[in-house]
């Protein structure tokens, strides 16, 4: 198999795009794609300061890696989960990125934020344990960044997980979800901090190459909790009909990206206020993360 | 069963003292010679060489799409050959269990509308 660009030996074939690439016109690929990213979405300028999200994975550390290779001012933050071995290696990955690197990285904790690790939450409020994670997150990388004063967020969502949640909230008909999930979502309260996710264009695969050929020392291993978690199954089965139908997912991610979600915009309104105990943001009059602390608090 | 079930059949039920896996190849596996390392469990088999990666891939019921193929630092394309001798890696793709949910803080937490599954996603009940 040849590079589609200049002939010589590929290293991966990209069947949704009909092509295949070396490793430096890869490596470019991927650059552009996320340079379309941002600026289709005006995700972010060249002056501002982005906080990167990093879990320890291939899709966050190619994330930051990529924005450093393209110029911008970063800062990471990791979340410690305290989910055993997994959060100490991953932990130690993202550490020693920055370092390497000489940027700086933020580390907050689970524990300390909610009162006890997610293995802890998961047993004594018997949520699943991806709910309470997800929450923790949301509220913790919101919050950091909105006290440091960082103008946006930056995760690493990818084309798969963006795919698996459209995936999963159609099969529900969350209407609510459906109007949310974007690429890019601005700010809509001074306490909400513009969060985008300039990997969507790519491929989990894609981004796993590119981790790959840049040498990023990623933790491979999957979290403990992340079996018979309902977003996996929902990639599997994308996963199989891509197989049957290269590009089938894009077409399914990009599609409702151009032509459904504006119907689903119009159709939503909430009002934020802020939580009556944290200040932070919230629909309701207590934020679902003070419950939660509070669920912990009782039980331990 | 297919051979490459109860190959890996074979390599998933050895297990040590601890519990974790180990590298015991079941008596079809015996006596080939590429040899493959899978990852989540760490695991390998052996599988027969002199085929391209696809052919085994097929063999070993792997979606192409889900795997970087990894011959000592570099990526191997689906009709690149494995040689006898050769040890590839098929290191998944996937990560998962994330709840992608965002604007407010706490929406897709808040159990007014529905019981939460596994994935943060709000189920009516």
């Amino acid at each position: 198999m040849k590079c589609r660009k200049c002939g010589k030996g590929a290293v991966l074939e990209l069947r949704r795009h009909n092509t295949a690439f070396c490793a430096p016109d890869f490596l470019d690929f991927f650059r552009n794609q996320v340079r379309e990213a941002i600026r289709r979405w005006r995700m972010f300028g060249p002056d501002e300061h982005v906080l990167v999200a990093v879990s320890g994975g291939k899709d966050s550390l190619a994330l930051w890696d990529v924005l450093l290779e393209e110029g911008y001012r970063t800062t990471g933050l990791y979340l410690d989960l305290g989910i055993f071995d997994y959060s100490i290696e991953s932990r130690a990955k993202c550490e020693r990125f920055a370092a390497d690197r000489g940027v700086a990285l933020l580390v907050s904790r689970v524990a300390e934020e909610v009162g006890a690790p997610v293995p802890v939450i998961q047993r004594v409020t018997r949520r699943p344990p991806c709910s309470s994670c997800g929450l923790s997150k949301r509220y913790v990388i919101n919050r950091v960044a909105h006290e440091h004063g960082f103008p946006v967020v930056a995760t690493g969502h990818n084309l798969d997980d963006e795919a698996a949640t459209l995936f999963g909230s159609v099969l529900h008909w969350q209407t609510e979800a459906l109007a949310r999930q974007s690429p890019a979502l601005g700010s809509t309260h001074p306490k909400l901090v513009r969060r985008v996710k300039p990997l969507y264009r790519l491929s989990e695969r894609e981004t796993a190459a590119y981790a790959f050929l840049r040498r990023i020392d990623y933790i491979v291993e999957e979290c403990p909790f992340a079996e018979g978690a309902t977003s996996i199954a929902h990639k599997q089965v994308l996963d199989r009909m891509e197989a049957a139908s290269p590009g089938a997912k894009h077409n399914f991610l990009f599609g409702y990206l151009d032509r459904a979600r504006p119907a689903f915009e119009r159709a939503e309104g909430v009002e934020l206020r802020e939580c009556v105990r944290c200040g932070q943001v919230t629909t309701g009059t207590l934020c679902a993360f003070c419950k939660l602390a509070d669920q912990v608090k009782r039980a331990t | 069963m297919s051979v490459s079930d109860s190959l890996l059949q074979g390599v998933i039920d050895a297990v040590d003292a601890t519990g974790k896996p180990t590298t015991k190849l079941t008596k079809e596996a015996e006596g080939l010679s590429a040899r493959i390392v899978l990852r989540n469990p760490r695991r390998e088999v052996e599988v027969r060489g002199n085929r391209r990666v696809k052919d085994i891939l097929r063999e070993l019921d792997i979606v192409p799409e889900t795997v970087l193929v990894i011959r000592s630092d570099d990526l191997m394309t689906a009709d690149q050959i494995v040689a006898d001798g050769d040890t590839i890696e098929l290191r998944p793709v996937m990560s998962g269990g994330s709840a992608s949910r965002d604007r407010s803080t706490d929406e897709a937490s808040d159990e007014t509308g529905g019981r939460a599954s596994r994935d943060g996603s709000r189920r009516r009940v």
